[in-house]
């Protein structure tokens, strides 16, 4: 996700938004690696297609994303990055 | 500030950790994705075939869905290909380079076509492909 997010890197994420609305497109998100569940990953919601949902990595050619697993399950999407925050004070809100 | 204030904070309950990229492949592979992949195409194809020709909207869906399916079936493949399968495998699988070519360009021609035939051949090379790739994860367990 270089280069919104460095290694070592605090990211805040919240799930009560998705209680109460959908992901959608251009989200950042943490999700479950589809086929690792002890795995979490940061990424972008590129596409939404009939309730399944494709993210990418922005630095694409080292991201491991949709392009490998394919579409996400509504359920794979825990929640919605609002904040991050590294040293020497590269804090974002999302 | 803020920085200061969540590594204190993650020294008392730490935080759960997030991989934005993986640097070193993750090392899982299944050919379900292309399996899923080649059904869709299949169930596209069908569709096209039974659609309206009235209904322009309908068909220009079906067909989006089949050449992204089938462009996701080749990109699995490819992956099973060249990142799972090593040159050992070929000593088990003489045709392994043979089936797996074959059912990348079926990809491509199911993109080209709306054809049953053809969607059938890629599923059952894919499901040739899973025979593979079962018989190689059974090797390892040994």
């Amino acid at each position: 996700m270089e280069p919104w997010a460095r290694e070592g890197d605090f990211v805040l994420a919240e799930r009560m938004s998705y209680l109460f609305s959908r992901p959608r497109i251009g989200h950042l998100v943490v999700v479950r690696h589809p086929q690792k569940h002890d795995m979490l990953l940061l990424k972008r919601i590129v596409q939404e297609y009939e309730g399944m949902y494709w993210i990418e990595g922005d630095n694409t050619p080292k991201s491991i994303d949709s392009r490998r697993f394919g579409l996400l399950k509504r359920g794979l999407v825990l929640g919605k990055v609002i904040h991050k925050t590294g040293p020497c004070g590269r804090s974002i809100m999302s | 500030m803020l920085y200061k204030f969540f590594s204190l904070l993650d020294r008392i309950i730490p935080a759960r950790e997030v991989f934005a990229h993986c640097d070193i492949p993750c090392g899982i592979y299944t050919p379900e994705p292309a399996q899923t992949a080649a059904r869709t195409v299949a169930k596209m194809v069908e569709k096209l075939q039974n659609a309206d020709s009235s209904d322009a909207h309908g068909i220009s869906r079906f067909t989006a869905v089949k050449e992204e399916h089938a462009q996701i079936c080749k990109e699995q493949i490819l992956i099973l290909w060249t990142d799972y399968f090593k040159p050992e495998h070929l000593e088990m699988f003489p045709n392994l380079h043979e089936t797996f070519w074959k059912a990348a360009k079926l990809c491509s021609k199911a993109k080209q076509e709306v054809s049953m035939d053809t969607a059938r051949e890629l599923q059952k090379a894919v499901d040739e492909i899973t025979e593979i790739f079962q018989k190689a994860e059974a090797a390892k367990k040994k």
